[in-house]
């Protein structure tokens, strides 16, 4: 093989596959076109335009900084790449008290307000994208129960949140029996040492911004039908 | 080599010397401080693995948080290990097949002094929780120019070395060096400045990451593997390369298909759908040229079926070709869309396949040219036989676990992983076993580079033997097993005539 030969065959393999699967692609992605509800298809009408509120910005960071993307994914997969989509509460929720069927794989304006998607490594520990319902459900339903087990003892100081819930998990993932089985490391440094016995360690801003950026990851809004994937739903009766 | 060249023998051997010391400093240092860098990554892959077993374990202080150690354990595994063996390796390989001696040395030592600092202060950042929490990127953004300018500093004069060369045909030995160093640069240099410099879409960012890593692995790790062993198996054996066509065939599919591969880790993530597609595409395909690559190389390596028992670096590398063999296959069977792939996408595979490729693959190729490369610029041979088996023997067993247990377990993992019927904890549960075993076989291989590093130490303190007779791991041999340029004249160049 002559040195000419093997430039050129150097540059128009590699450079192809530079230019036609990663340079182009990148940069023709950059802007996301807006998608509309289709009339007579969606229920909603006009542009789509999800929104996504917390401190996603700096909660990033430090998800990024502490190598959550290790053992935790953000992508929920069509049902043609994977089964994410019938994980209980990773695409939504099968049967929402108030919406249904409320389930659908991730779609591109999920990773708003991020520089970096972190769809992630390996899956040690459930999926993440929607993260920010879940525990908004578990701690409605943990209210609930409360609720009813103490009866007029009950007041509403007592409501649990969803914040104080993922401090909970933060701080020590095991503290549950039901979770004892998770191997998720403890990132207490994140937070201020209760100040005596019986106190609550109370979260550094580190913490809090994870806190807010894990509850911004929901699949709780409809999207239009064009970009749903979701298997299609039975038909009413 | 050259049939052009019409030096004798004698004028051969002190080319030869003068090579080795012109670049005896520089490459004994990438050595010395990557099997050093090899160490500590080890160690943080005991601590991640520990801690993904037993997360008590080191609990509560922020450097040894799970995620940051693993990120470190691989950063210092590719970087610090990983990058500076292929540089030691592939200055040296091009200097010799070029026929050539380095001018250089002491840029390129001051170059390799400079990358060791970058990749301290990286490691140390990471750790620290400065990582940028892209992965196998996690250096801090302002790490990787500097990396840049220092890898340009290190290959420019082999770049002008292989451009300046008496014309003639290019051995296939250096169809891949120069591949690696080309493909290089232009990877790293795409991915930071479409990661981290041009705001793009976070998925297309993600997507450019994960063909970063691939391209490292396919386009830089195995192609020096490629070129080690293209030249130490005919080298060794006395035998010409079993097959030129094959080895063509090898090459032209890598370059073809390998810088496709990598966005099949992104699919079904909303990216433009052909490219997670592709990426699978090109990963089931990279099987092809890892088995024309191993079987020319092997075969060459066959017709010498003695010298197995006898060399150090032989044995090294045919063990390196046959991970490579084992490599390729795992990409073509774990990638297959629709079947393989949702369940290695993200299942512990992963970091099988990664292991399988840096450690298995690439380094045990390494530590065959290591074996090789450093009596020839020392002018010492290897001290102890015994070190270079227990190596061999500890290596051996503990790559073979860590790969094999993650890939396979890997698959496992993810059927538990896709089987939504189970609850998610019964999918954790099956990762547990394979990770405890990992665990364990990082402890083999760590032991086994204690004797490694020990033994590169002495070396390069230049307490290695004094003699003209080559460290083997069988008994006496009458002929070199190092083939006609195996004899190491340690009583001045020419003294040892080359057979």
């Amino acid at each position: 093989m002559t040195l000419r030969t093997f430039t050129f065959g150097m540059i128009a393999s590699f450079g192809s596959a530079w230019l036609f699967a990663v340079v182009l692609p990148f940069f023709k992605t950059r802007d996301v076109k807006p998608v509309y509800f289709a009339d007579g298809i969606d229920e909603k009408t006009g542009v789509y335009f999800p929104k996504r509120t917390g401190q996603v910005a700096n909660g990033a960071k430090v998800y990024a900084q502490n190598g959550c993307y290790v053992c935790h994914t953000q992508v929920v997969r069509p049902t043609y790449a994977g089964n994410d989509f019938h994980r209980d509460g990773w695409a939504g929720f099968k049967a929402d008290p108030d919406r249904g069927d409320t389930r659908r794989e991730s779609n591109v304006f999920d990773y708003q307000g991020e520089d970096f998607a972190q769809i992630g490594v390996m899956r040690i520990g459930p999926d993440l994208s929607n993260v920010g319902s879940r525990y908004e459900k578990t701690a409605l339903a943990l209210n609930e129960l409360n609720k009813t087990k103490l009866g007029d003892a009950w007041n509403d100081s007592m409501k649990t949140s969803p914040e104080a819930l993922l401090f909970e998990h933060l701080y020590n993932p095991r503290t549950k029996p039901s979770m004892r089985w998770s191997t998720c490391p403890s990132v207490r440094f994140l937070f201020n040492e209760p100040a005596r016995e019986g106190l609550a360690p109370s979260p550094k801003p580190e913490a809090k911004a994870l806190v807010g950026y894990l509850l911004s990851m929901k699949k709780n809004d409809t999207v239009p039908a064009s970009m749903n994937y979701a298997p299609p739903k039975p038909a009413a009766q | 080599m050259s049939q052009e060249t019409k030096q004798s023998a004698e004028q051969d051997a002190i080319l030869r010397t003068a090579i080795d010391r012109s670049l005896r400093h520089p490459v004994m240092f990438f050595f010395t401080s990557g099997a050093a860098w090899l160490a500590v990554s080890l160690l943080l892959g005991i601590i991640a693995t520990a801690k993904m077993v037993s997360p008590e374990f080191l609990d509560g202080c922020p450097l040894m948080t799970q995620g940051r150690v693993f990120a470190a354990h691989i950063s210092t595994l590719v970087y610090g290990w990983g990058c500076q063996a292929a540089f030691g390796v592939l200055i040296w390989l091009i200097a010799r097949l070029t026929r050539q001696e380095n001018r250089a040395s002491g840029i390129i030592l001051a170059a390799g002094h400079a990358w060791n600092f970058l990749i301290a202060v990286g490691t140390f950042s990471i750790l620290a929780g400065y990582g940028t929490g892209v992965p196998w990127m996690e250096f801090p953004t302002m790490i990787w120019p500097a990396l840049l300018a220092a890898y340009a500093l290190i290959a420019i004069w082999t770049m002008i070395q292989f451009r300046v060369r008496t014309p003639g045909e290019v051995f296939v030995s250096q169809w891949f060096a120069v591949g690696a160093l080309v493909w290089f640069p232009w990877i790293v240099a795409t991915a930071f400045l479409l990661v981290f410099c041009v705001g793009g879409n976070p998925l297309m960012s993600a997507g450019v990451a994960a063909w970063f890593r691939s391209g490292i692995t396919y386009l830089f790790f195995l192609p020096t593997a490629a070129a080690a062993a293209y030249y130490l198996a005919p080298k060794i054996s006395g035998r010409p390369v079993h097959s030129y066509s094959l080895s063509l065939i090898g090459f032209w599919v890598l370059a073809v298909v390998g810088p496709w591969a990598g966005m099949q880790k992104l699919t079904g993530a909303p990216i433009p759908f052909f490219l997670p597609y592709m990426g699978a595409a090109a990963a089931v395909l990279i099987g092809i040229p890892t088995i024309a690559i191993a079987v020319s190389t092997l075969r060459t390596m066959a017709s010498e079926p003695g010298k197995f028992a006898t060399s150090p670096s032989l044995r090294f590398t045919a063990a390196g070709v046959v991970c490579m063999l084992v490599l390729g296959i795992s990409s073509t069977l774990t990638n297959l869309p629709n079947s393989t792939l949702p369940l290695t996408q993200f299942s512990i595979t992963h970091y099988g396949m990664d292991i399988l490729a840096i450690y298995g693959c690439f380094s045990f190729v390494m530590f065959g040219a290591i074996y090789f490369i450093v009596p020839r610029i020392t002018r010492r041979e290897w001290l102890s036989k015994r070190f270079i088996k227990m190596h061999f023997l500890f290596s051996m067993y503990g790559v073979i676990a860590v790969a094999v247990l993650s890939v396979l377990g890997g698959v496992l993992h993810g059927q538990g992983q896709e089987d939504f019927k189970f609850t998610w904890d019964s999918a954790v549960a099956r990762a547990y076993p394979y990770q405890m075993a990992t665990l364990i076989a990082w402890c083999f291989v760590l032991f086994s580079n204690v004797f490694f590093f020990a033994h590169l130490l002495l070396m390069w303190m230049r307490l290695g033997r004094r003699s003209s007779h080559p460290t083997l791991l069988g008994h006496a041999h009458l002929d070199s097993p190092h083939g006609p340029e195996g004899d190491i004249d340690n009583a001045g160049p020419g003294s040892v005539i080359a057979h």
